[in-house]
């Protein structure tokens, strides 16, 4: 059996109320791995025939929360959200950090896998004896903080009533979603601890599809054994000693570049993006830290990065909020992006989005692209029923509360900023998709690409097959396979991951699994078959959006625009770099001038059923 | 002939965000690599700073492709080739 | 690695409450006096509370007894777990503190401090770290 893996997976059918466990081979498992490679296979088996079909927000639909071999054993534990995207009506690996990750090994298994849609509200409990459904009628409705208080003190009851002799029961971890995936927000997240997300891929709109609330899980036994325990002591020592001596990144976490990226790399979301650059520096990270960080090296299961830090509002009009410092994405997404420069109102804008459980990054892009539209006279003060000016921080909490109970104009903000875009255009008979910023229906992150400056560039998301997701950019069709693509599979943290030298992480990787793991064969084969699975079900989409090849293979309007100011002023993305480059890209990784897997490539990768679906593509 | 180089990441401290190289015809990736550590004042011979030219983390393409995949550091350019170096980064 | 069967349990009443869970060896023993069978004794060297595994019946008593319910049924066969500070040299002060964390110390406290205010139930703790770290709101998150 291979290491590193708990040996099954849990899988559920929600309108049958049948569960079981099964196993997966071992062949698929060294493949795939677990996550984001294993979600995207197991979509395609199931799925793959009729995928054009499958409604995202379906019963038909599938939702996975996949781990990997190398989860809680190296540095970094994060579960994995997969299933059809209701943004891209492709797949995503959507990961979150959390003892969740942990707790579910620790009961036994390697993943949860959910079909079918629950006919009222439930949560699925995973324990060492296996997994049960239960009523959440009592938890629909209730913000993040609530439900993770309710449901620790009720699932450790009911433990306790279980196994009463035994000691304290320690709270479960668990996964859930808040008002915005319960209607079904497209872009909803999946949350955890408050403030984590599986933001990207709208995966918190998929479970509120299935009434399910949320996923718990405890268990008791050990974490699964490495095939060389000897060998994975040294190298998580080593691992460690490398992320420790990482001080200033420990002290800062991402949540000091909200002033930075605006200011120097001129690659920050301003006001929906008609802006990169600012220089307010009362938004530096010093305005965070000293009022409101309570905790400053904050972590989860098996980090020693600890990069993140708790931040708490205590007193004046937000007293009372609690989520992290904010990260990076959500000083620019609920801060900057927004027009909002004052870190309290920032922090606030954060607590209310992870509280409703909306994504920080993409339910925030569709508000500020609805700020836009006001800001131009396209939506009023009517369509809204309030004023939307840029930096009111209380407009915009309305605004998010709106979009999660799909309330008045919330209902079509609800459907994701590309999808909002074409119901508006036709309602006011004026095209808005110019004021759109995604690429194929993912919401970008808040690194642009007109400054050149950051390490985003040309085809970073044009060309990327989770769109707009900033964490998995594409590069050249072969460094970048053997990065995100690996992380969100092996299921580790990427900031446990960046300044660890690569033979190290993937030494450990052969070390747990006892699988020939190696970065060169990540970047020549295990990568680009995940990338290519993921780019024929991106491209068979539907049902209610199917993409062009090259057409939509582009950046937004917005991101050929001159940069209208800073030191970039007049930048933009360059549409032959992007072509050129798109070219380089799709010839490297074996796909035909449109991007298209040809047959050769199906073939070396072991893809020969995709071969029919994609001869059809190709016409 | 003329290369053109594009700097990304850690090393711009170093080698600077774009520059223009004269280099001799058939001139190859490393003689590009130690022209620029010449100049920079940097020391390793296929070694750009920390980063190995042709190793796991550093990624040096040619007019997009990467050099891992044409002839790595014997890789010949050409007149008006764009080299770009991207350290390994990432956002959050 | 085998989280629930160590000594030192972590535990989470809330996001960022973590709260370790050991054994502070009170001065009356409280769990050695509850034990039916005398499978627990204190250990003269180091006063730490030893479990003799093939005495135990699993019957709890000790875990009811002890004032932060920190004794637990070890997962594997039900035994009585309690910390018995390895001996004097325990390994978890010894990992955490060449991990740089120095979270953990062992420490030698005089006759006159309470040791129950080391034992008390994770929730408690979390009760006052809440207020702690969250002032007002903390008295809402537990």
């Amino acid at each position: 059996m291979p290491r590193g893996y708990a040996g099954k997976f849990l899988e559920i059918d929600l309108s049958k109320e049948q569960i079981k466990d099964i196993t997966i081979t071992e062949s698929v498992l060294q493949a795939y791995l677990g996550g984001r490679g294993l979600a995207t296979k197991i979509l395609w088996d199931r799925l793959g025939d009729s995928w054009a079909k499958v409604d995202p927000l379906g019963p038909n639909n599938m939702f996975l929360a996949l781990t990997g071999p190398m989860t809680a054993i190296y540095p970094g534990a994060r579960i994995c959200c997969s299933g059809k995207s209701p943004l891209s009506n492709g797949t995503v690996g959507s990961t979150a950090s959390t003892e969740f990750a942990a707790e579910l090994k620790m009961a036994g298994y390697d993943g949860v896998i959910v079909t079918g849609k629950a006919n009222r509200p439930v949560y699925i409990l995973v324990t060492d004896e296996g997994g049960e459904i239960r009523s959440a009628s009592h938890l629909w409705g209730k913000l993040g903080e609530d439900t993770i208080r309710i449901l620790n003190k009720e699932v450790t009851e009911e433990l306790t009533k279980r196994k009463p002799n035994i000691g304290l029961w320690r709270e479960p971890g668990m996964i859930y979603i808040g008002p915005a995936g319960e209607n079904r927000v497209r872009n909803a997240a999946v949350m955890t601890k408050i403030c984590h997300a599986a933001g990207y891929g709208g995966y918190g709109a998929v479970m509120g599809s299935k009434n399910l609330k949320a996923i718990v899980a405890k268990g008791r036994s050990k974490l699964p054994e490495v095939d060389a325990p000897e060998a994975v002591k040294l190298l998580w020592k080593e691992v460690h000693r490398h992320l420790i001596a990482e001080n200033g990144f420990r002290r800062m976490g991402t949540g000091y570049a909200g002033y930075s990226v605006g200011a120097d790399t001129s690659s920050e979301p301003i006001r929906n993006w008609q802006e990169e650059w600012h220089d307010e520096r009362r938004f530096g990270g010093p305005s965070f830290e000293t009022r409101y960080w309570v905790k400053k090296l904050w972590s989860d299961f098996n980090c020693t990065t600890s990069c993140m830090k708790l931040s708490c509002i205590k007193t004046g009009r937000w007293k009372g909020d609690i989520t992290d410092m904010p990260d990076y994405e959500l000083q620019a997404y609920c801060g900057t992006n927004l027009g909002i420069f004052d870190a309290g109102d920032n922090i606030h804008i954060s607590t209310v989005i992870d509280n409703l459980g909306h994504s920080g990054i993409n339910g925030p892009n569709t508000m500020g692209f609805a700020a836009e539209l006001y800001q131009r006279g396209i939506l009023t003060k009517k369509d809204l029923g309030f004023e939307l000016k840029w930096g009111d921080a209380a407009a915009f909490e309305k605004l998010a509360w709106l979009i999660a109970k799909r309330e008045g104009i919330g209902d079509i903000l609800a459907e994701g900023t590309f999808r909002a875009a074409t119901k508006i255009s036709k309602m006011k008979g004026v095209d808005v998709a110019p004021y759109a910023v995604h690429v194929k229906g993912i919401e970008i992150g808040a690194h642009g690409t007109r400054s050149d400056a950051d390490y985003t560039h040309d085809i970073s998301y044009a060309a990327n097959v989770q769109g707009g997701d900033h964490t998995s950019v594409a590069v050249d069709g072969y460094s970048e396979l053997s990065s995100a693509v690996f992380t969100d599979s092996a299921v580790i943290c990427n900031f446990c991951f960046f300044w660890v030298p690569r033979a190290l992480v993937f030494d450990f990787a052969k070390a747990v699994t006892g699988f020939p793991i190696t970065m060169e064969s990540w970047k020549k084969e295990n990568g680009p078959r995940i990338v290519a699975l993921q780019r024929a079900l991106l491209l068979l989409g539907g049902p209610d959006i199917t993409w062009t090849p090259i057409e939509d293979d582009e950046n937004p309007p917005r991101f050929y625009e001159p940069l209208p100011s800073g030191p970039h002023k007049g930048k933009t993305t360059s549409r032959d770099q992007v072509k050129q480059k798109r070219q380089v890209y799709f010839e490297t990784l074996g796909w035909d001038e449109r991007g298209v897997p040809k047959k050769e490539t199906l073939e070396k990768l072991g893809l020969n059923d995709l071969e029919p679906a994609m001869k059809e593509l190709r016409k | 002939m003329k290369i053109n180089i594009r700097v990304f990441g850690d090393l711009v401290s170093t080698l600077g965000r774009r520059q223009t190289v004269e280099l001799d015809e058939g001139a190859t990736i490393l003689s590009l690599t130690n022209r620029l550590a010449e100049k920079a004042g940097l020391k390793r011979q296929g070694y750009l700073g920390n980063h190995k030219v042709n190793g796991d983390e550093l990624a040096v393409l040619v007019n997009g492709r990467n050099i891992r995949l044409l002839n790595g550091l014997e890789t010949i350019l050409h007149e008006g080739d764009e080299v770009v170096f991207l350290p390994p980064a990432a956002g959050g | 690695m085998w989280p629930e069967a160590s000594r030192i349990r972590i535990f989470m009443p809330f996001p960022g409450l973590e709260v370790p869970h050991l054994c502070a060896q009170c001065d009356d023993y409280p769990c050695i006096k509850s034990c039916p069978v005398e499978a627990l004794s204190k250990d003269q060297a180091t006063s730490a509370v030893l479990v003799n595994r093939e005495k135990c019946i699993s019957c709890g008593k000790c875990v009811t007894a002890c004032p932060g319910q920190i004794p637990f049924l070890h997962p594997k066969d039900n035994k009585a777990t309690i910390c018995d500070l390895c001996g004097g040299d325990p390994e978890c002060v010894k990992v955490c503190t060449e991990a740089s964390y120095n979270a953990l110390a062992l420490v030698q406290e005089k006759p006159t401090v309470d040791r129950k205010l080391f034992a008390k139930p994770p929730i408690e703790v979390a009760k006052d770290l809440a207020v702690n770290l969250f002032g007002e709101k903390g008295e809402k998150v537990i």
